[in-house]
């Protein structure tokens, strides 16, 4: 596509992509640049509302999980154990011993499929200048390779304890319909063992990509708990002074319909966006990383906090090698519990969920009725809190790297989107970019 | 076909139309094919790449959108030119499926040399929805041309 801009006119320009590739879901961007200035960016999610908060009154609350679970078919996971501690709070119930490992040990499943998706097939063909995976595996084939076995590991970890790898359908409320046996998952350990190597080969391998120099002020927001890195449990705390518990999330952050999106943006109420994912359980909870992980990330260049959007994809990276190390870890512990799942009886009552979906957190609230059935349901997605920081962070970047020709431009912001791995149908659901500068227009088209 | 031949039907058995390619698989299991790998796939990209043999024919049976008619079989031959993205659902909702499956495949030059897809249009992809009848005859017909073949 022609560079219609002339940079240094002083005029006004428009940068549009109208769908951005290598996201999920359907989004477009549009930058307006005045004078060197950036006048607006807007990223805009025009994917359809699902209504899943509404359809969800008056199905009985057994069927939260695998409702929830078809938002996103890279997270159910996380969809399915938000909607499950939300439901046995709610019901005067708490998962403990080896079903609450099995939770975790899922969750591992997920992190590394997502993460590894994300990192090597998604994002590095950003950093490396291809426009696909496919493209890059031509001139990288054992950095490819590699992470497909990676990717694979995780998703046997689903396939094993959620009954198949898109869309697990084993995870109910009170833990599962069926648990692994020690054998079943001693072959699992088998296959993790090698993915220690492959994941630090990961943490390397991004640690040496070309990082622009962008750092941001962040407020991270996260769960922490006080002995592990964060998968299910835990307070609600940011580096700018919160820690609470997740009953009060309606009271901290607040949700926003904005008009170029279908999605609601989230803040902190009376403070602003803020920035949810591996960065702020990172910043968060690095005191939580085995030795092993924070020497990595040490020797991969990050410090305790990482506040350069664009070296998240270190961090994935770290995540993963902890969830291959901390899957080792429950499954070297296991023992088979008697019954797959806690008993519950029906109650009328409210419960809350937040758990940390690999792009950050994701909260439920339910109010159940007195036979079990959904009064009101509330899901707020990880991607819907961080489009107000992607904005901010974009606003940020255009306005630092005004004199990138439009082509340059538009892939850079494309990159510093996709730094979130933003799953937009979660969200609501494929990014356009327009960039607007002094009245020139630029925009992709796929 | 003298080469060792795998098949691998893809789907997901639960989602009406969906499950046309694990029809094929099932149905073909049921006949004596013993030089035959007959495989079943939920259409994820690591999990396929696993699943495609290094050498010999590769044959892939999948459900794709109705162009023209329900349960009408399509055949494309994808040893040397790519599947059209179009046609062919996406599992993967970061747009990484079947199409995607055959080019990584064959970027990192571990796609067999002959590569034939079969795409049974369907209509119905409604979770918990059993196979359309034109499907579940187009299946069969499919079933029995393959045998023949093989």
């Amino acid at each position: 596509m022609a560079d219609k801009t002339d940079n240094s006119s002083g005029k006004s320009r428009t940068i549009k992509v109208d769908y951005m590739a290598r996201v999920e879901g359907e989004s477009g961007l549009d930058i307006t640049i005045l004078n060197d200035r950036v006048e607006d960016v807007k990223l805009r999610i025009f994917e359809p509302p699902r209504f899943f908060e509404g359809f969800m009154r008056g199905r009985k609350f057994a069927d939260a999980p695998d409702i929830t679970a078809r938002i996103c078919g890279i997270c159910p996971v996380a969809y399915q154990m938000s909607s499950a501690h939300a439901m046995e709070q709610a019901l005067g119930v708490s998962v403990g011993g080896p079903l609450r490992e099995l939770r975790r040990l899922i969750y591992c499943g997920e992190w590394i499929e997502s993460h590894v998706l994300h990192v090597y097939l998604l994002h590095t063909p950003d950093f490396l200048g291809y426009q696909d995976a496919m493209s890059m595996a031509k001139d990288y084939p054992d950095v490819v390779e590699k992470g497909l076995r990676l990717k694979k590991t995780g998703n046997e970890i689903v396939q094993l304890l959620g009954g198949r790898e898109i869309h697990p359908i084993n995870v109910k409320v009170g833990g599962f319909y069926k648990v692994p046996t020690k054998q079943e998952l001693g072959k699992l350990r088998d296959k993790l063992e090698p993915c220690l190597d492959l994941a630090r080969e990961m943490i390397e391998f991004t640690s040496r990509l070309d990082f622009p120099d962008f750092r941001q002020d962040y407020e991270f927001i996260s769960l922490r708990h006080k002995e592990e890195y964060p998968f299910n449990e835990g307070r609600l705390v940011s580096n700018k002074g919160l820690d609470f518990d997740i009953a009060h999330f309606d009271e901290y952050i607040v949700e926003e319909h904005v008009p170029h999106s279908t999605s609601l943006h989230a803040n902190v109420r009376t403070r602003g966006s803020y920035l949810v994912g591996p960065m702020a359980r990172y910043h968060n909870c690095y005191d939580k990383l085995s030795d092993d992980a924070r020497a990595l990330a040490t020797a991969a260049g990050l410090g305790k906090t990482c506040d350069n959007p664009f070296q998240s994809i270190v961090v994935r990276a770290v995540e993963t090698y902890r969830a291959v190390e901390e899957a080792i870890r429950i499954i070297d512990a296991y023992e088979m519990p008697g019954q797959p799942s806690v008993d519950i009886e029906p109650r009328a009552g409210v419960g809350y969920g937040c758990t940390e979906a690999p792009r950050g957190i994701l909260y439920h609230r339910y109010e159940l009725d007195d036979e079990g059935l959904i009064k009101d349901a509330v899901i707020v997605p990880p991607t819907s809190q961080n489009q107000g920081r992607m904005e901010a962070d974009l606003r940020s970047f255009v306005a630092g790297n005004l004199g990138l020709t439009n082509d340059d431009l538009q892939w850079k912001c494309e990159q510093a989107v996709r730094n979130y791995d933003p799953c937009i149908s979660c969200s609501c659901h494929f990014l356009k970019v327009k960039i607007d500068r002094d009245g020139e227009i630029y925009e992709n088209r796929p | 076909m003298k080469a060792k031949t795998t098949i691998i039907g893809i789907g997901n058995a639960n989602c009406g139309d969906d499950a046309a390619g694990c029809f094929v698989a099932e149905a073909l299991r049921e006949r004596d094919l013993p030089t035959v790998q007959i495989l079943s796939a939920s259409g994820e990209v690591a999990d396929l790449l696993e699943k495609f043999p290094s050498a010999g024919v590769l044959i892939l049976v999948d459900a794709m959108a109705e162009v023209t008619e329900c349960g009408r079989i399509h055949r494309m031959d994808t040893s040397a030119d790519a599947l059209p993205t179009e046609a062919f659902s996406r599992y993967s909702t970061h747009g990484m499926g079947l199409p995607e499956a055959i080019e990584m495949a064959r970027a990192l030059g571990r796609l067999p040399s002959t590569v034939i897809v079969y795409g049974i249009e369907g209509r119905n992809f409604q979770p918990g929805d059993p196979l359309s009848p034109e499907v579940e005859q187009g299946g069969a017909r499919l079933v029995d041309q393959l045998v023949e073949a093989l």
